[in-house]
């Protein structure tokens, strides 16, 4: 074809000043909407920081293993919600993983046709599109009576071990994670399901081709291979459930206390800030930052620790290869 | 004749800045109440909306002194010093002299409410009720319990305290009162040196933020409604209209006199005869003395200004405020007891009118946008 064109009329030429001024623009543009994102994240530290300094000044550590909230005595400590915080969220990321990657795997290895994966696929991410408040109501009414009699025998005959010793008489930790565990699986099965899907079909048939079951593909090389990406759906999760308020405030019992127990009532960070910040004064708002710092400062560290985690398995699993 | 002469001048175009809205927000203690106030009254005078948004006593003067609305309701009086701070800081902000007046519009009780089988008829003593608000009665069928209520067969069944979440009035009105009839209560330094629970650790004290000691938290009056109907062995305080409305089950109360009240409307009122005002318009009622008052009720205030800039707003909001102290049939006070809330005493309604009648505009007003 090019053969047949002559060279007078090609369609190559220079680009013209046009152009390369709407390749600058462009690049510019991109470029300074990177560094506005970063710098509004920068920002918000910022001044979080600086509405907190004066509690930060005057509590310090303390803050941090205290577990007294008396905005009237001005005594601030955040121990309990510290606690319940991590506690809630790694049970209900715990138990919203299991089912996430359960499902991620059900909707992609041919167990059914692939309509129906498609079908399921969209219900479990309609999971997300409902407000935390309906979780909520949704815990209250329905989720709290129908696990309170199970829950009350368990503490009856196995009260002694400690995860159990207490009576769940309403809202409490158990129902809390057990909600955050719902409102995190779109999450881990959306990434989970992306990850797998993108493990080379080679890799899958090889496998059967070397006589390995189903069972065995899955978790000797599909598993294995899209592991990053589900640790990277967990950890997201894990953001989602340690920043979720609105649930937790209505299912968590909002009680300035840590226990053990998974029937007795908590309170997280998220929560307490949401229930105290309209009713605080200046010296409280302080203390609320200073919460919400620890708050970002815990998100981070699982961020990070999360990378490191990918890193070091990635690199194992790659050797192994 | 003038209003028609009025229309017929202005142009059509005029019409939607006819409608006067007023904001306000604050207490959730008396919402439902202040909304069907308000609604009746848009449906009477269709050229006023008052916008309430039942945020919270402390919220709702927060909003006030940063000049968000034109009025606060708290459950709580506000102390002269606390008045004079807000009226600064809109004074300094708006450059011209503000003050405030705060206002009682109505009344109502805090109701012990709880959920047990068969929803019993329950006689609570002064000891007693303290007691499982501290944790240290912890069943039903406790023998404190059982011995003020021989006819009831009460379960063994942990209580449940159901409280307030977050900082709030009726909290404060509730903690007022035990603070006030039991040195457990207390906090240390507020029990007298010949009290026997002098030095012992600190009680929750008189707060709208009280240090529990049991309990789990619900947001609002209608957080804890919706706790204690659905915890059975609940127990918890919350205004007696939220309570009326979900039909909860309230205890009767050992009052001062020794006598087991329920919060009804009589016995609301004889309590609240016995308040002294102070000169800025409050007064708590920690313990009535009276043989058949209810021991735990409140005012709840209103505060507006005394001065508006705009003409309108200021005549409209007079006139709201007007209608909520009228005691006709189907009006002002007289819906109060329907939603379980109290009327003012006689002489209260008389005193509240006669200082929401200050409202007024500034002498050289500028139209308000």
């Amino acid at each position: 074809m090019s053969e047949a064109t002559p060279p007078t009329t090609t369609l190559s030429r220079p680009p013209t000043a046009f152009e390369i001024g709407m390749d600058r623009v462009f690049r510019g543009s991109t470029r300074a909407a990177a560094w506005l994102a970063i710098g509004l994240v920068f920002l918000i530290v910022f001044r979080i920081a600086w509405t907190a300094k004066p509690a930060i000044e005057k509590h310090g550590i303390r803050f941090l293993t205290t577990s007294k909230w008396n905005p009237s005595g001005k005594e601030f400590g955040i121990l309990p919600q510290i606690g319940g915080t991590l506690y809630s969220s790694i049970l209900g990321v715990a138990i919203g993983s299991i089912f996430g990657i359960a499902v991620a795997i059900f909707i992609t290895q041919d167990f059914l046709p692939p309509k129906l994966e498609i079908g399921i696929k969209n219900v479990v991410e309609l999971l997300a599109a409902i407000p935390s408040v309906v979780y909520g109501l949704w815990g209250i009414f329905v989720l709290i009576p129908t696990i309170r009699p199970f829950c009350n025998w368990l503490y009856e005959s196995l009260g002694f071990v400690p995860i159990f010793g207490s009576r769940l008489a309403g809202p409490g930790m158990l129902p809390a994670a057990l909600v955050l565990a719902i409102m995190v699986l779109p999450t881990v099965t959306a990434i989970s399901r992306d990850a797998i899907v993108a493990v080379p079909p080679k890799l899958r048939e090889a496998a059967f081709g070397l006589g390995a079951t189903r069972w065995e593909t899955i978790l000797a090389i599909i598993l294995p291979t899209a592991s990053r990406g589900i640790y990277g759906s967990i950890i997201l999760a894990f953001g989602r459930a340690v920043g979720e308020t609105m649930a937790l405030a209505m299912l968590l019992g909002n009680s300035n206390t840590f226990s053990w127990s998974l029937f007795a009532p908590g309170n997280t960070l998220a929560a307490l800030m949401a229930n105290q910040w309209p009713e605080s004064n200046a010296i409280e708002k302080g203390a609320l930052m200073y919460a919400g710092l620890v708050l970002l400062g815990i998100t981070l560290l699982i961020n990070v620790v999360g990378t490191l985690i990918l890193q070091r398995t990635v690199s194992v699993g790659e050797a192994q290869r | 004749m003038l209003l028609l002469a009025g229309i017929a001048l202005l142009p059509l175009s005029c019409a939607p800045s006819d409608t006067v809205t007023i904001q306000g927000a604050g207490a959730t203690f008396p919402a439902p109440l202040y909304k069907r106030w308000f609604l009746e009254y848009y449906l009477a005078n269709p050229h006023v909306r008052v916008n309430y948004q039942p945020i919270g006593s402390g919220a709702g003067v927060s909003q006030l002194e940063e000049g968000l609305t034109d009025f606060a309701a708290s459950d709580e009086a506000l102390k002269k010093s606390r008045l004079d701070e807000v009226a600064k800081t809109l004074s300094d902000r708006e450059r011209r002299k503000v003050e405030l007046i705060q206002v009682p519009l109505t009344a109502g009780a805090v109701a012990l409410c709880y959920n047990l089988p068969g929803d019993p008829d329950l006689y609570l003593p002064r000891k007693v009720y303290v007691g499982m608000a501290l944790g240290e009665i912890t069943y039903w069928d406790d023998e404190a319990i059982q011995k003020a209520n021989p006819e009831v067969k009460l379960p063994h069944q942990e209580i449940t305290f159901i409280r307030r979440a977050e900082s709030s009035g009726t909290t404060f009105v509730f903690t007022t009162h035990l603070n006030a009839i039991d040195d457990r209560w207390k906090l240390d330094r507020d029990r007298k040196a010949d009290s026997k629970f002098k030095s012992t650790p600190d009680g929750p004290g008189a707060s709208k933020t009280p240090q529990w000691i049991v309990g789990i938290g619900g947001k609002g009056n209608s957080g804890v409604a919706a706790l204690i109907s659905q915890t059975p062995g609940a127990f918890g305080y919350l205004e007696a209209g939220y309570a009326e409305l979900i039909e909860l089950k309230m205890a009767k109360l050992e009052n001062h006199a020794g006598n087991y009240v329920e919060p009804a409307d009589e016995y609301c009122r004889v309590a609240l005869e016995e308040a002294r005002f102070n000169d800025v318009f409050g007064a708590t009622i920690p313990d009535p003395k009276g043989a058949s008052a209810y021991p735990i009720v409140t005012f709840t205030w209103v505060i507006v200004r005394k001065r508006y800039s705009d003409q309108r707003l200021a005549d409209s909001l007079r006139d709201v405020l007007s209608y909520c102290l009228l005691d006709e049939e189907g009006k002002g006070q007289a819906l109060n007891s329907k939603l379980g809330y109290v009327k003012l005493p006689k002489n209260t309604l008389e005193r509240a009118r006669q200082a929401i009648r200050q409202i007024n505009a500034e002498e050289h007003h500028e139209p308000r946008k």
